[in-house]
Order: C-alpha cells, then structure tokens, then sequence
C-alpha cells in the first residue's frame, strides 16, 4: 500500500545528465567502485595475479615496470602487482574483522552501560575512557614483542585499540533513544527490556554504528600497515602492503616502485573508505553531518 | 578553575596509568621466563635460581606487581637486557631528541594548517576550498612511513639536498619535521576550516561587521577566538598523535629517540626496555592530556566539566 505523497515533499529529481556528472556524484561513486575493485581483485588474486607472489626470479630483481611485470619488480625478483593483490587481502581482512569484533564489543558493553546503569554501568564507561586514553600503538607493539605476531593477533590487538569508540558511541545513542516519548511508552504498556532493546534500540543504533565502523576500518588499515611496516604485523612470507614498503626501502633508489605502488594502494583504498564513510554519514545519519 | 575539577582529571590520569602498568606487567610476564634471556647458556639450575631469586620472580605475583610499581614510582623501570644499563636513564636521553622533532612538527603543522584552514573557510567552496580539502584528506589517508620514505627518495636521492638519515639539529630535521608536520597539518586543517566556518555565521560577527569592522579584523580577532576551542582539542589530540606518529618517523630516518629506542627493543626482545617506554610514552601522553584538560577551562569558563 503506498499513500499518496504530496508533491511538496517529493524529492526534486534533477536530470539525469546532471545528477551523473555533478562532483558530488563523483566522490560518491569513484570510491565504492575503487573499493569494489580491489575486494574483486583481493578476493580472486588467485586468479587475476599474473604470478606466484611468493616466486622469486633472481635473475630479473628489481626491473622496473614493464610488459611482464606492471609493477616491476622487487629485490627479489617477485612481482610487484602480483604481491600488491595479495597484499589486499591482508588489509581488507584485518581492517573490516578486526572492526566487526571492535563493534561487537563496543556495542554489547555500552548498550549494557546504558540499559544496566548504577555501578557496573558507569565502571563499564569508566574502562571505557581508559581504554580511549591509551597509548594504542605502543600497547600493541609491547603485544606483538611478547606473543608474537600473527594475522590472529593483529586482529585482536586492533579490536582490542577500537572497541571504545563504539562503546561511547552506542551508549550515548542508546541512552537519548532510551528518552524519547515510544520508548518511554513502550515502557509504560509493559514491554520487557530485552523487547525495547530488539525493537527500538537496537534498529535506531544500526545507522550510527554502520558509518562510525566505516570510517573505522580506514583507520584499521592505517594500522595494520603501520604494524606491518613495523614487523610486528603478519609476518612474512605472507605479503601485505606494509611489509612490501619495509622490504623495499632499502632499495629505494634502485626501484621506486617496489615502494611507491604498495604506498599508493594503501593511500587510495584509506581515501577510498574514507570517502565512503562520509558519503554514508552523510546519507544514513543527518545528525552527523557535519559540513564537508 | 574548580579545584574539584583538577582533583578528578588528575585521578582519572592516575587510574589510566595504574592500568596501563598492569597491562604492561601482565605482559612482561605473558613472556615467559626473563631468567632465560638473561643467564648464560652454561647457567645450572642453581644460578638460575638464584637470578630468580635476586630479581623477585619467585615471589607470587601480586607482590612482584607490588615490587613493579615501586620501583617505577622510584624512577626504576628497571635495566635494559641488552645494554644492561637503567632503561629510565637511557630513555632520559633519547627524550630530547623526540621532544625537539615533536615540537618542530607541530610548530610547521600550524603554521600549515592554519592560514589553510582559515583561508578555505573565508573562501569557502571555491578552488581553493576544495583543493585544501582534497589535499588534507588525502594526507590522512596517507601512511606516514611511506610519505617519509617518498620525501627520502626525492629531496635525499634523486635530488641530494638534505640527507637520508641521521640526527642533528640541523639539515637533518627538516625531511622527519615535513613528514609528521604535514600528517598533523591535515587534521588541524580540517577542523579549523569547520570551527572558523561555524564561527564566521554566528551573530557577533554579523554584529562586528555591521559596525564596519574591517574584514580581516572579523576574520582574525572575533571568529578566530570563538573558533578556538575546536582547534586546541584536535591539536591537543594530534599532540598525542606526534607520539605515536615519531615511533615511524624515528625509524624511517634512524632518529634516535625514544621511539626509535621502543622499536629496536622490540626486535631486539629487551623486554624491560619496551616496558619502560610504553610506561614513559603512557605518562607523557597522559601529561598532555592533562594540562589540555586544564586549558580548556582557562580558555573558555563555560566548561568546567563538575557533573550536575
């Protein structure tokens, strides 16, 4: 059943040449496009990687770009492009689950914050605070000196860093949700707690939690190139971005692009996330936007 | 200034640090055996325990928590495995060097980002606008290593300008100084672009224009200062930022501070020595936030921060 909408309040369709070429529509399209490109190409590097990533040709190290390698290749002969698709995966897999555990911790502990109160709910915003005053990297750099690191621990270390904000963030929302007059009623009629929570909170938290975690994962790729480039990320012989820049800085003067590439699509895929964060806010969560 | 106020950022700073030292504890011993590292191979079980033993690790845990915490407090972080000298001492040292190339970053990072930001707001939406914006979000999608090592390959090599690496009060702090003052520039940027925007709408300057104040007056003295606010607290917040940026800074171009002394302990697995400069980064992390916490209130009385 659809009503009538009256034709003030229809949205003004401006042509469809207009809406395409406007540069709104650009820095909307171009990064999820950009995005989708390199998940299709992390994803079936399997099959786009025109070499073994791991294959060293000893005979050919650091060529510059050319027919047979797009990239060059690096001081060990490995190509460049090829070890850049599989570096994706790394980035795109740490960034988008360690912020999926972030969110789900964050959520679950400030919901319960909000919804439980008293004591435990201002100890649980108290945790949350200290955890937002951490110094991060340097918690995670003592992490990955004493347990080693793996594809695991860079995760947890990362969800570890981020949960906070998601924590703060969903107990605040929940909290005015929790004011506003058809939950008070809800309340009133008798509905349990756990009802209010599905019914009401929950779905008004998704929209603020989708864009906080979007721009989230941005920061959860600077990250783990950051831990990686470090050493205490992935460890080698898995390549990712930041490993691919620590492994050809030696050799930068000899090969810019063993280093330039790997930099450009951690650059590029950041920006592109980032883009995507705003274009988000902007669309699912009108309290956010802030001028851009 | 409420005294209430200061009382309870300062226990707020000290909760943090307790935890943080917890944390830090706990993982020096998720580590293992330290007796390990330390002894000599032919060691026999006697002397290792008597190592043990003359470190207090065969005391439970609580009390070499205890032991920790007071020595810490005593300024004993305890001894670096590998230069087997006071971690506290030798971190002392480093500090200058990360405290002078802090501070030039941040120095170059306002000096950037401001007449930017202001500029982008009083000329908002046109080239100028928008190519500020593009270029700053551009620098913060950007890693700051590769950012370094792209300015070493161009102003060191292709163009031997300054040099690569190393450490100086001089030429030398121009390559590490551009690359965490330009990561900083984009952030204050951007919020002094959205403050001085939201400030030059407000009444007052409507107020001080229709009274003939010259333009770059209303632009500089009576949006500036109400814009303010927003622009200390993301400084503030990229103070804190520095820190963690001159870890990667310092180990692009070998400068040696405390940063870089962090990163050659962790590969090095000199385990007292990360401890000890995850603990000093923590308290001068800690400390920044505290004297912002401070300034806040001094700049604009409104805050004060005492719950209802």
């Amino acid at each position: 059943m659809t009503a009538e909408i009256p034709l003030a309040a229809r949205p003004v369709r401006r042509p469809l040449l207009r809406r395409l070429s406007g540069a709104s529509f650009l820095l909307r399209s171009v990064p999820a496009m950009f995005l989708l490109l390199v998940l299709l190409s992390a994803v079936f590097a399997d099959f786009v990687a025109p070499y073994d990533p791991a294959q060293q040709d000893l005979a050919n190290l650091l060529e510059g770009p050319s027919w047979e390698h797009i990239m060059g290749t690096d001081s060990l002969g490995r190509d460049v492009f090829s070890r850049m698709l599989y570096g994706g995966r790394i980035s795109l897999l740490v960034g988008v689950v360690s912020v999926v555990v972030a969110m789900f911790i964050g959520v679950l502990l400030g919901i319960a914050s909000a919804m439980i109160g008293g004591r435990l709910g201002d100890a649980i915003m108290r945790l949350t605070d200290l955890s937002l005053t951490l110094p991060g990297i340097l918690i995670a750099l003592a992490v990955a000196a004493t347990v080693g690191p793996s594809l695991i621990n860079v995760i947890l270390i990362i969800s570890l860093l981020y949960w906070a904000q998601f924590a703060r963030m969903a107990r605040g929302e929940a909290l005015s949700i929790r004011e506003r007059d058809y939950v008070q009623a809800a309340y009133a009629i008798g509905c349990s707690p756990l009802r209010i929570l599905r019914l009401h909170i929950f779905p008004n938290l998704v929209n603020t939690m989708i864009v906080l975690a979007t721009l989230e994962v941005a920061a959860a790729i600077l990250l783990e190139s950051t831990l990686s480039f470090l050493g205490v990320g992935v460890p080698p012989p898995t390549p990712t971005w930041g490993i691919m820049i620590a492994e050809g800085r030696p050799y930068v003067e000899l090969g810019w692009w063993s280093v330039t590439f790997p930099g450009l699509a951690i650059m590029l895929t950041v920006l592109a996330v980032n883009l995507l964060g705003d274009t988000l806010r902007d669309r699912l969560d009108p309290k956010f936007a802030q001028r851009s | 200034m409420s005294t209430r106020f200061v009382v309870e950022r300062l226990m707020q700073a000290l909760l943090t640090m307790l935890l943080l030292s917890v944390i830090v504890f706990g993982l020096s011993r998720l580590s293992g055996d330290p007796v390990n590292l330390m002894a000599p191979m032919e060691a026999s079980q006697e002397d290792i325990e008597r190592i043990r033993a003359s470190l207090g690790l065969d005391k439970p845990l609580v009390v070499q928590y205890w032991y920790f915490v007071t020595n810490a407090l005593q300024g004993d972080f305890g001894r670096s495995i590998k230069w087997d000298r006071s971690a506290a001492q030798m971190l002392l040292e480093r500090f200058p060097a990360t405290i002078v190339l802090s501070l030039c970053s941040m120095g170059l990072g306002l000096l950037l980002a401001l007449p930017v930001g202001i500029w982008s707001a009083v000329r908002r939406d046109t080239w100028f606008d928008n190519a500020g914006k593009i270029v700053a979000l551009a620098g913060q999608s950007m890693p700051t290593f590769w950012f370094g090592i792209l300015l070493i390959l161009f102003f060191a090599l292709y163009i031997p300008l300054l040099p690569t690496s190393g450490f100086g009060y001089d030429e030398h702090l121009v390559l590490p100084t551009v690359t965490l003052g330009l990561f900083v520039a984009a952030s204050i940027m951007r919020v002094t672009r959205s403050a001085m925007l939201d400030a030059l709408e407000a009444d007052y300057v409507r107020t001080a224009r229709a009274k003939g104040v010259p333009e770059w007056r209303v632009i500089m003295v009576h949006a500036l200062k109400n814009g303010a606010i927003p622009i200390l607290t993301i400084t503030a917040l990229q103070a804190a930022t520095i820190l963690r940026g001159a870890v990667v800074t310092e180990t692009v171009f070998a400068w040696p501070g405390i940063g870089k002394i962090a990163i050659d302990a962790v590969y090095g697995r000199d385990f007292p020595l990360v401890q000890a400069a995850v603990l000093f980064m923590g308290v001068v992390f800690l400390v920044v936030n505290f004297v912002v916490d401070m300034l806040y209130v001094v700049l604009d009385p409104r805050i004060s921060y005492v719950k209802r």
